[in-house]
């Protein structure tokens, strides 16, 4: 087992302090590469998937030694590639606090990353992300705008989806797939009654698992999913493959059977966050400071409960 | 024997109803065709043609996934397929036509689909695609177009790898030297002088390095169907096409079909002979 090397990547829920990967046990499972970016898309999580095992490989590895595990995001994000050589704005786009909505992926032997001063990928996260760099912010609105819909969103996720599908089936790497949430269905969720949320209000992907609908307020520690909502939510729903039929034949090519979901009476397809809130029954929110995402301790259970039996299967 | 399939795309050097290489495969398997013998290999032949005017690696890459994938649903055993693609310029994108991308622009007006539906290019369920290329072009950098068109073409690639679909791949014309496909070459163009993009945007060597290059065919240095036609068919270029790439803008008739018989013709008798 120490010989192997398990290259994971997905957005913040796979990226963060405390997320899932940071529990595998190293001398165990093996040595974790967590190539994963706040905020990414799949076409960025491909991207770094891709380049990491490639990387892993001209190193001298043995790509029966790596296993993959990809949580993939949202199918709304996209990113674009800002250059020191192409894009005046440049210089403006890398400034700035935190610069979470910069990512690069290549990197040194010494893990330094490609400097943010030649390139970087602007991630736009998602719909109309109000970044902190106003410049970027600015940019992605006119994406958003004029160039986003749902349906080819779609398509150019299934399409990073099978890139990577058949890249590792190719190299006859062992690799598992899941999604932080449910990006394949369209559904929704009508608040209860009892909550600071009107009844009856329709709440729609992220919004439904972090449930600050419960008392609309930054944070709380007793963000728990309410024992008496138990109508289905992403379960019996309409597939976006099957609103949008230009999809379907990719759909039909993803290997299934590669893929980890969470499933019961109220949802299908789901992923971490359903896990976090139906199965694992925990409070959603990690502190006053990172409402949005669950706890190192939810992230703790997960791998213990979803990925270890993982890595123990592939 | 069973029947076989050979499968094209690429863009309007690629285009069957332009006269194109890939018009003229089945005259050398038409048993009563002076020209060939491909009629000695094959009892029967479908050639499926998607190559389409102004595509890019987009377009391509869908069609040859789709195109292929149809014939396996269908029952059609992989060894059977033979893929032939005609790369076209890296910096071509598509934008999807769609009730949405209807309402925000112009240019899709005329289309009558509902778009609720599935649509059709080509008879391949993919939807509608307009090149778009001057728009994504305010959007996406030089870099990130190469950045996309290699990882279209590695898509294809792995796909075909993974299906174990033989295929052959070559280039409109020069496409991994560092030009803009709008540029207007001289007859002095040099070929050897050209710079890779890989040397000129280091994030694309891993790409770059990742192309299985064995299944390529290049003309001199990474040179492609117009560079061939314009060193080895006298008269092979469209002279009322002028100001275009290499001079002229596309070859002719006279170009393509001798660009069948010397080149590709060969190809198709290698992936024959490997089925033996």
């Amino acid at each position: 087992m120490r010989d192997t090397l398990i290259v994971i990547s997905g957005c913040s829920f796979t990226l963060g302090d405390g997320t899932w990967p940071y529990h595998i046990n190293q001398d165990k499972y093996g040595w974790v590469m967590n190539v994963g970016d706040t905020g990414a898309g799949n076409g960025y999580i491909s991207r770094s998937i891709i380049w990491e095992v490639n990387n892993q490989i001209k190193l001298g590895k043995n790509p029966k030694d790596i296993e993959v595990i990809i949580m993939w995001s949202g199918i709304t994000r996209k990113e674009f590639l800002s250059t020191v050589r192409e894009n005046p704005l440049h210089e403006l786009w890398v400034d700035g606090p935190h610069k979470n909505w910069m990512g690069n992926f290549i990197h040194d032997s010494g893990w330094d990353r490609h400097p943010e001063k030649d390139s970087t990928w602007i991630k736009s996260s998602i719909p109309y992300m109000s970044w902190d760099n106003k410049s970027v912010t600015k940019f992605l609105d006119l994406y958003w705008k004029h160039f986003y819909s749902e349906e080819e969103s779609l398509i150019n996720t299934f399409e990073s989806i099978l890139r990577t599908q058949w890249y590792l089936d190719n190299l006859g790497i062992k690799y598992k797939m899941m999604c932080w949430q449910n990006i394949f269905n369209q559904y929704s969720f009508k608040v209860p009654s009892g909550w600071a949320r009107s009844e009856g209000d329709e709440i729609f992907g992220h919004e439904i698992w972090n449930l600050a609908w419960r008392d609309n307020t930054h944070f709380k520690t007793d963000r728990y999913w309410p024992d008496n909502a138990t109508g289905k939510i992403s379960r019996d729903t309409l597939l976006l493959k099957d609103i949008y039929p230009n999809a379907t034949h990719l759909w039909d090519m993803i290997d299934w059977n590669k893929w980890w979901f969470y499933e019961d009476d109220q949802v299908e397809y789901g992923g971490l966050a359903e896990w976090v809130c139906l199965k694992a029954r925990d409070p959603w929110g990690n502190g006053e400071h990172d409402p949005g995402h669950p706890s190192p301790s939810s992230h703790k259970k997960f791998c213990e409960q979803v990925i270890i039996p993982i890595l123990g299967d592939l | 024997m069973n029947k076989k399939h050979i499968i094209t795309s690429g863009c309007s050097y690629s285009d069957a109803g332009s006269d194109c290489w890939p018009k003229f495969i089945k005259d050398y398997y038409d048993f009563e065709n002076e020209l060939c013998g491909l009629d000695y290999i094959f009892d029967d032949l479908n050639i499926y043609n998607y190559g389409s005017c102004s595509r890019g690696s987009d377009y391509i890459s869908r069609t040859i996934i789709s195109g292929c994938q149809k014939l396996i649903d269908r029952g059609v055993n992989v060894d059977d397929i033979f893929v032939l693609v005609g790369w076209s310029g890296m910096q071509r994108r598509d934008m999807l036509v769609n009730n949405e991308s209807k309402q925000m622009y112009y240019e899709f007006k005329d289309y009558e689909e509902d778009f609720s539906e599935v649509t059709y290019t080509k008879n391949l369920p993919i939807g509608m695609w307009q090149a778009f290329n001057e728009k994504w072009s305010k959007f996406l950098p030089d870099e990130q177009s190469y950045i996309l068109s290699m990882e279209n073409i590695l898509r294809t690639q792995w796909y075909l790898e993974s299906n174990q679909i033989e295929y052959k791949f070559f280039s409109f014309v020069n496409i991994f030297d560092y030009h803009h496909y709008f540029d207007v070459w001289t007859d002095d163009y040099d070929l050897s002088k050209q710079v890779k993009i890989n040397k000129i945007f280091p994030s694309i060597d891993y790409l770059f390095k990742m192309v299985d290059w064995n299944r390529w065919w290049f003309w001199k240095d990474y040179g492609g169907i117009g560079n061939w036609i314009l060193d080895n068919v006298k008269g092979g270029y469209n002279l009322e096409e002028l100001d275009g790439i290499l001079g002229q803008n596309h070859p002719n008739k006279k170009g393509h079909m001798e660009f069948c018989e010397k080149v590709i013709v060969k190809f198709i008798k290698e992936w024959s002979n490997k089925n033996d």
